[in-house]
């Protein structure tokens, strides 16, 4: 069978019955407008990845200020799995007794928020009632206590803060991958 | 295989390739093409110098082909 068998098939689409040049201009606005959706989409999650929202920015960052004054605390609302953040808490004066502060902590601070170093080091730690209870030296304020984290899991955790004979502070925080 | 599917599917080849669009059509600028597409008059002026035409109004057609490259027809000559 000879190649070349096929007789030239003028379909292309003709301008003005003269030039055959295929254009489909409905199709092109179509893909015009879809086009502008992605940027419109892309742009709308540049401006939110600067605001925050995907962590490290303007909204991720939060904080507490409970009623009754024993603490206050520093968080990131919006967390990255396996990225270093820092929770910051400082007491107030009612948090002080005896020249100790004591803070119990849900074990989420360990298990879902990978709590890997508290600075300064507490002079006790003990475990109990789903959390840890950590007992730090201080003399006056200010006083402030950091936990490194680093989230080894996505999800949402809801983290309990107290100091004894104050209301519990809850913390919600989102992991994202 | 994107060209093997572009050859098998004809819309699927207009998806990613386009399709031709008039830039002049017999004396008209098409101005949404040539908005949308971010042509200038001068990038056809170009194009029409580079086949030896002198002005604009000699072309008949100029055409933006699925490569991006601007193709222009010149005019009959009566």
């Amino acid at each position: 069978m000879p190649p070349l068998q096929k007789p030239v098939e003028d379909s292309i689409g003709k301008v003005n019955d003269e030039l055959a040049v295929g254009s489909d201009l409905p199709f092109q606005r179509r893909w015009w407008r879809f086009e502008r959706m992605v940027w419109i989409v892309f742009l709308a999650m540049i401006a939110a990845d600067l605001l925050g929202f995907f962590g490290r920015g303007y909204f991720a960052t939060a904080s507490l200020h409970p009623a009754d004054g024993a603490i206050d605390v520093k968080y990131e609302r919006i967390e990255r799995v396996s990225t270093p953040s820092i929770l910051t808490i400082r007491f107030g004066n009612k948090a002080i007794r005896d020249g100790r502060i004591q803070l119990w902590a849900s074990e989420d601070l360990v298990s879902r928020l990978g709590a890997e170093r508290v600075i300064p080091q507490p002079s006790t730690s003990a475990i109990g009632e789903g959390g840890i209870s950590y007992t730090f030296t201080a003399t006056t304020t200010p006083a402030t206590v950091q936990f490194a984290l680093e989230p080894p899991r996505i999800g949402i955790c809801h983290l309990l803060l107290r100091v004894p004979g104050f209301h519990s502070v809850k913390l919600s925080v989102l992991v994202m991958p | 295989m994107l060209a093997w599917a572009k050859h098998r599917w004809e819309s699927f080849g207009r998806l990613i390739d386009g399709t031709p669009l008039l830039l002049i059509e017999n004396d008209k600028q098409n101005t949404e093409v040539m908005n949308n597409e971010s042509i200038q008059q001068e990038d056809i002026a170009a194009m029409a110098r580079d086949c030896g035409l002198k002005r604009l109004n000699q072309l008949a057609y100029a055409v933006l082909e699925r490569n991006g490259e601007i193709s222009v027809i010149q005019k009959d000559k009566a």
